[in-house]
């Protein structure tokens, strides 16, 4: 299946990357980037950690996600297609968007959900945790 | 899906950005340039340092040694920041207040004695306590008129309040 999302580039509903080689090198941190701005920036505010705490734990969140948090594929600019997840830890919703270029994994983005995210398991994670996170 | 090696993420060479259609991702000085990381916006970075960063929407894919320099780097101006925050309500306040002694200002915001002293040495405060130090600083009237709504001042700085209200 192979449609246009509301931005404009397609959007796929089965996963584009084997999340067990993903996982892989998440667990390899010299076989991967963490973006500063749409994942290890937010998460460190969401946190109150470092930079370096907020890269690890971004990692880890890749390391357990499960094929049922499996929300959609995306392409981005770069052509390269993306796997978007969505999950609970430690009481907060995150949205994961993860990859592999050439260059080896990418997270692309882990922070809060803009809006509430339905999975493939059916199960939706709120954009507002009902435990009261921080933003 | 195809079959790859998984190898680490080689040495930086320029690439087009995936976060935006136009950008292209090169090693970048970020000296001179502001970041927003944890609870401080617009931290300006003064020391040299270079990452892989978009020259057009400035993301920034950091591997881990690149996130552990970044890392310590920021963690650091974060707490030069703060401890300039300290030392410029001390400095306020001295000249602004000499009459009001610092563990007064230490009961007014519920901190422990000597712990402003502390702030500017060894410890590093929370984002709350740096709002209300740099609103005291720069507009005392109405911080403190908006911390006494909450709860009692103590009295030298409470009639220095009531002084600051009549003028």
């Amino acid at each position: 299946m192979h449609r246009p999302s509301r931005r404009g580039s397609a959007t796929r509903s089965t996963p584009q990357h084997l999340l067990t080689r993903l996982q892989r090198q998440a667990a390899t941190p010299e076989c991967a980037e963490v973006a500063y701005e749409r994942a290890g920036s937010p998460t460190a505010a969401r946190l109150n950690v470092s930079l370096g705490e907020a890269d690890t734990y971004v990692l880890a969140t890749v390391v357990q996600l499960t094929p049922s948090m499996y929300w959609r594929s995306v392409q981005l600019p770069d052509q390269q297609w993306y796997d978007e997840y969505a999950c609970y830890r430690d009481g907060f919703g995150w949205y994961v968007k993860v990859g592999e270029t050439d260059d080896g994994l990418l997270v692309v983005s882990h922070h809060g959900p803009a809006h509430s995210i339905t999975r493939i398991d059916g199960k939706t994670v709120e954009s507002v945790e009902p435990s009261g996170g921080r933003p | 899906m195809t079959k790859k090696t998984i190898r680490p993420v080689p040495a930086v060479h320029a690439r087009r950005c995936f976060a935006c259609a136009h950008g292209t991702i090169r090693l970048t000085n970020l000296r001179g340039l502001t970041l927003n990381y944890r609870d401080e916006p617009d931290l300006l970075v003064t020391r040299d340092i270079e990452v892989p960063r978009c020259d057009t929407c400035g993301e920034m894919p950091l591997k881990g040694s690149d996130t552990k320099r970044l890392s310590v780097l920021l963690e650091e101006l974060r707490t030069d920041r703060k401890r300039a925050t300290v030392t410029k309500f001390i400095a306020f306040a001295e000249s602004t207040f000499p009459d009001v002694p610092r563990y007064e200002w230490e009961q007014a915001f519920g901190l422990s004695k000597g712990y402003l002293s502390r702030l500017v040495t060894t410890r590093v405060m929370d984002t709350p306590l740096e709002i209300l130090l740099s609103g005291i600083t720069a507009s005392p009237r109405e911080a403190l008129h908006l911390l006494s709504i909450t709860r009692a001042l103590p009295p030298t700085l409470s009639s220095k309040l009531s002084d600051i209200a009549r003028r």
